[in-house]
């Protein structure tokens, strides 16, 4: 071989390498994006298709164009199911956040803090299958303990998870109870993190407790408020375990949220166009609460 | 070349090779055993039923069951699933009547008619017929059940009664109970949706038998008056507090309400003994069952029956040994007293004496006597009509179980729903708004 031919040959191996070398990075990428392509793209997308479509898992899906979306918005029980599952995240937003940071904001100004974290934060730890099936024994008119309050004062006993009235608020009353404590050590985390001056500031210039509060504290934990609603409004939307475990979304369908409209048309009445056309929805709403929070967390000038 | 780049190459090749070998293993079929065939159910608290079964039968015929429990959520997607593949289970409980249809008709499962050929002897008459579509045996039975009223019996001793024979003897046992502050009706919404038809079909069926089969066949509506009478009636109990709390279960609030002499009756399967005995209570001693008395002369003689099926998958692979299994089951002697003694369904074979039923089921001896005095059998609501009527009615009666001052708006909806179900099964059906009164 000619010395010439050969110098040109590792010229050209080395230019290939440089710019594989570029590609580093996105072949490390590969496997991750199997798994998203794979087992999440792919499925989501076939989820879209069949929404547009009738099966019943036996037979081949048929084509039925918009008719599930129709139905998903004219049928009385998808209806209940979004006023239910918008009485959820309602209810997530108010106490389990407002408490939670009033509570962070009195521990954040006591001793023993980290106490007061650990119990607050405890029945996150629980499964929220594992929460509401405690809370059902709780609220269930069979030795449950509410029940069992009311009738030491003569009262009762009162239907609770079968009162379609209550129920739901119920249940969000669990998730509350639950969740509070993440949303606590969220805003701990957020106040403890809190620049000293403006606050210190504020102090000199004579303002009071609640005043350094609202003008201060507030606008500056705006970022981890904001993180908070987001969680609690993207986890909310999708709930199921709790309602499921607590009443199955009965009684008489009362209680069921989108996620269990969703579940039950596709795996319990084989709907699974109807059921995929529910899902779609769910997303829809969950993408477009990301957005928006994503979007009020960037940076202002 | 760049040893850090052939590097990254190598193992990130090694990582994909991996994750494509792992996903492929983790796709395919699972190892099989050629003397296990697979069963799929789904009552978790028989899962040892079947494995004990299946203990005896590999002693017996060399042939092992598989079994795998499923909770019902899931259960019905998943069998519909696995069966349209290679997966498809060798053998598994599903439902008759409508329910079995759709199966059917996707040619899902296998015939049994050559099973039926070499064992039909040992069944009891009149079932192979409740598991034929079309001229075709398509199961073999798995329980058969009468729906009865079961009572507790140390309360009846405690007043000195008997089960009543007339309907106005039920009504005043009724009162008398609730009286006493004792639940009377065990017929709830805590454990699940199912169980929300019973007491509507036990008014309808033992009022009015011909138009309750008239009624599952699209022949009536659902606002006639029969319908409308039923309705009333069974508002005015619930009115009057006869129901046990709404949120009771039937698998662990009933049992212990019956010890605690807290509930008089709960209609129910024959096949509810094995779960009263499984919390402790004594058949013929803690309890007993009675056929509903008739509301009305149309109503006598009726008595609503179920037959839970065993079948097998059209696409299983080990049809054969399936098929040699549940020959087995139906035929074997030690298989038929096993289930008797450790599982107390109602038996439905020819092999065990009526003695022996007697001594094991002593709360059945006596209805395994007078079921031939109830000709005018019907098959229970669950199957009776078509599942999309069937699905949505459960719902409107657990509103009715929580709501009864809704009951119109119950019978519009359902009525509303039959309407638009029947013309999918060539039944020509006119949507009958208005209830007759």
């Amino acid at each position: 071989m000619s010395p010439v031919s050969v110098a040109g040959d590792t010229q050209f191996f080395t230019f290939i390498m440089n710019r594989l070398r570029k590609l580093d990075p996105y072949v490390f990428l590969i496997p991750a994006l199997f798994f998203v392509i794979g087992a999440e793209l792919l499925p989501a997308g076939y989820t879209i298709y069949l929404s547009f479509t009738e099966w019943n898992i036996i037979t081949s899906p048929e084509w039925t164009g918009l008719s599930n979306y129709l139905q998903v918005f004219s049928s009385p029980q998808v209806l209940n199911a979004l006023k239910n599952t918008v009485l959820w995240v309602v209810g997530t937003l108010g106490f389990p956040v407002v408490l939670a940071l009033l509570l962070a904001v009195i521990i954040n100004s006591v001793k023993l803090k980290g106490l007061f974290k650990s119990i607050f934060y405890l029945p996150v730890t629980l499964a929220p299958t594992v929460a509401g099936v405690i809370w059902k024994i709780v609220y269930s008119t069979q030795n449950g303990a509410v029940n069992s309050i009311f009738q030491s004062i003569g009262l009762g006993p009162f239907q609770m998870l079968a009162n379609s009235s209550i129920n739901t608020f119920l249940m969000v009353g669990v998730w509350a109870w639950q969740f509070m404590g993440l949303n606590l050590v969220l805003f701990l985390v957020g106040l403890q993190s809190l620049p000293k001056a403006p606050i210190e500031a504020a102090r000199v210039d004579g303002a009071n407790f609640w005043q350094i509060f609202y003008h201060v504290t507030l606008p500056l934990l705006r970022p981890i408020t904001m993180l908070v609603v987001a969680n609690a409004m993207i986890n909310t939307t999708r709930m199921f375990a709790i309602p499921w475990v607590m009443t199955h979304g009965g009684p008489a369908r009362s209680s069921e949220t989108l996620a269990i409209s969703m579940y039950r048309e596709s795996f319990l009445l084989s709907n699974m166009g109807y059921g995929s056309a529910i899902a779609v929805v769910i997303a829809a709403i969950t993408l477009i609460f990301a957005w928006r929070n994503l979007r009020a967390l960037r940076p202002s000038a | 070349m760049n040893k850090r780049l052939g590097l990254k190459i190598f193992s990130t090749s090694l990582l994909i090779a991996g994750l494509v070998l792992g996903f492929t293993l983790v796709g395919s079929q699972p190892v099989y055993s050629q003397d296990e065939v697979t069963f799929y159910h789904d009552n978790p608290e028989w899962q040892s039923r079947w494995v004990d079964l299946g203990e005896l039968s590999q002693q017996e015929i060399g042939i092992n069951l598989d079994p795998t429990e499923f909770k019902t959520g899931v259960y019905k997607s998943r069998v519909k699933t696995d069966l349209t593949s290679p997966r498809a289970p060798e053998i598994f409980k599903w439902w008759f009547g409508y329910r079995a249809r759709q199966l059917v008709e996707a040619d899902l499962v296998a015939d049994l008619s050559d099973v039926w050929d070499e064992v039909g002897e040992y069944v009891s008459p009149g079932i192979k017929e409740q598991l034929t579509i079309n001229g075709v045996t398509y199961a073999v039975p798995l329980h058969s059940s009468y729906w009865v009223w079961y009572y507790n019996t140390n309360l009846y001793e405690e007043y000195d009664m008997s089960p009543p024979e007339t309907w106005d003897e039920f009504m005043d046992q009724a009162e008398f109970f609730n009286e006493k502050g004792i639940n009377v009706i065990g017929n709830t919404v805590g454990q699940s949706r199912w169980t929300s038809f019973i007491v509507f079909q036990e008014l309808l069926l033992h009022k009015d038998h011909e138009f309750y089969k008239q009624l599952m066949a699209g022949e009536a509506h659902w606002t006639d008056k029969e319908v409308v009478e039923v309705m009333k009636l069974w508002k005015s109990l619930l009115d009057k507090g006869y129901f046990a709390p709404m949120d009771s279960t039937y698998v662990q609030d009933y049992p212990r309400m019956f010890k605690n002499n807290k509930l008089a009756f709960a209609p129910m399967g024959t096949w509810y003994s094995g779960i009263l005995m499984d919390r402790g209570l004594e058949p013929g001693k803690d309890f007993n069952v009675f056929v509903l008395p008739a509301l009305s002369e149309e109503g006598e003689g009726a008595l609503a029956t179920e037959i839970s099926p065993l079948m097998v998958g059209k696409k299983a692979r080990n049809k054969d040994k399936a098929k040699e299994w549940l020959k087995w089951w139906v035929s074997d002697k030690d298989a038929r007293q096993m289930d008797l003694e450790r599982w107390h369904p109602m038996p439905w074979d020819t092999i065990i004496s009526e003695d022996a039923v007697a001594k094991t089921n002593p709360e059945f001896a006596k209805l395994l006597q007078e079921v031939d005095n109830y000709p005018n059998k019907a098959i229970r609501f669950w199957e009776a009509t078509p599942t999309e009527i069937v699905n949505h009615a459960v719902a409107e009666f657990e509103r009715m179980l929580t709501k009864p001052n809704k009951w119109e708006s119950v019978l519009k909806s359902i009525e509303n729903k039959a309407a638009k179900t029947w013309p999918d099964y060539g039944v020509e059906y006119e949507k009958q708004n208005e209830l007759e009164e």
